[in-house]
């Protein structure tokens, strides 16, 4: 049965409702409210975010259901990205925090992880100098709080 | 570090600043009162293009949030205001989405996939928000950390790479906070 998905810019999708309920958010939605043709609104998705969101849940349809990282590991690896997810990361910074921001609402787990490991591959191995230049952030320490936080680092470092 | 594009709006603006420097100053000629509020961007901009001789200034919206805020304490705002090295992108060069606009915990599942020392030595230093969140993330990682990481605190005491007392303060924060 198809779902439609109304975006932010009122463009409707439709979709195979078992593409839809890759999406946490839309499944209980559609699990509350019941079978019903009308439009499920998605007023935090713009219509371009929503079209790829919509291509990345087509491409997973089948995928098991990911479970909890049991693992006690808090430190998870960013260098297992699939090659078609990391084609479908391969977008503009901007497009990219949209994609982040709509998996975080919309709950789809494995696209939001897609999306942080791309952006922990980013950071990876650059200079905080570098971090600021390609995140466009401004430095707003103090040369004393920048000393202050050398200081309390010195902990962690390697030699 | 200015991209062209930032380079091209500082050339227009540095125009436009300067000019408002001098009516500025004629303004504020007879001393300058502390309490008054020389925001560009309130009505007293207003008030002195009216009170100005030159030619007013092209009707260009001036971009706002461009600029760090002015302390209430500095004793010449205007100075402040006008310094190159404080300038900033304006809006249109800054993503709506930017990476500061993420929540906390999507900055956190990022951090996560980071080791410490990018943690430590890259993130800590971007900027006072970065700090926070990955100052957070270490606490918690090392309070409530694994075998593992326990395994490589071990052996950075026992190689003497480690602050003991830095080591203990800093995993035990979270708990003494809680």
């Amino acid at each position: 049965m198809p779902v439609t998905l109304t975006s932010l810019d009122d463009v409707k999708f439709t979709v195979d409702k078992d593409v839809a309920e890759r999406s946490i958010l839309i499944k209980n939605m559609i699990e509350d409210v019941g079978e019903s043709d009308s439009p499920i609104p998605l007023p935090n998705v713009s219509s371009a975010v929503l079209k790829k969101v919509i291509e990345y849940c087509e491409h997973h349809r089948n995928d098991p259901v990911q479970v909890q990282d049991e693992t006690d590991d808090p430190r998870k690896r960013s260098n297992d990205i699939e090659e078609w997810d990391m084609k479908f990361m391969a977008v503009d910074q901007e497009m990219l925090f949209e994609i982040i921001l709509a998996a975080n609402y919309l709950d789809i787990k494995p696209l939001l992880d897609v999306g942080c490991k791309t952006v922990a591959n980013i950071i990876k191995g650059k200079t905080p100098e570098e971090i600021r230049k390609t995140f466009n952030i401004v430095n707003d320490f103090t040369p004393e709080e920048e000393a202050q936080i050398k200081k309390e680092n010195e902990w962690a470092e390697d030699r | 570090m200015d991209s062209a594009g930032y380079s091209s709006w500082s050339d227009e603006e540095e125009l436009e600043e300067e000019y408002y420097d001098e009516e500025y100053d004629q303004d504020y000629a007879g001393g300058y009162d502390d309490n008054d509020d020389c925001d560009l961007h309130s009505d007293h901009y207003g008030d002195l293009s009216v009170k100005a001789k030159a030619p007013p200034l092209p009707a260009r919206p001036r971009p706002i949030s461009t600029r760090k805020p002015v302390s209430k304490n500095s004793k010449s705002r205007a100075k402040v205001l006008l310094s190159s090295s404080d300038r900033q992108p304006p809006l249109e060069h800054i993503s709506d989405t930017a990476i500061l606009t993420l929540p906390p915990e999507v900055l956190h599942l990022i951090f996560s996939y980071l080791d410490n020392t990018t943690l430590c030595h890259g993130v800590s230093y971007v900027s006072r928000q970065f700090n926070a969140i990955a100052k957070y993330y270490i606490e918690c990682t090392w309070t409530l950390g694994t075998q593992r990481d326990e395994d490589i605190l071990l052996e950075k005491l026992l190689l003497g790479k480690v602050n003991v007392l830095k080591v203990r303060y800093s995993a035990s924060a979270p708990k003494d906070s809680g």
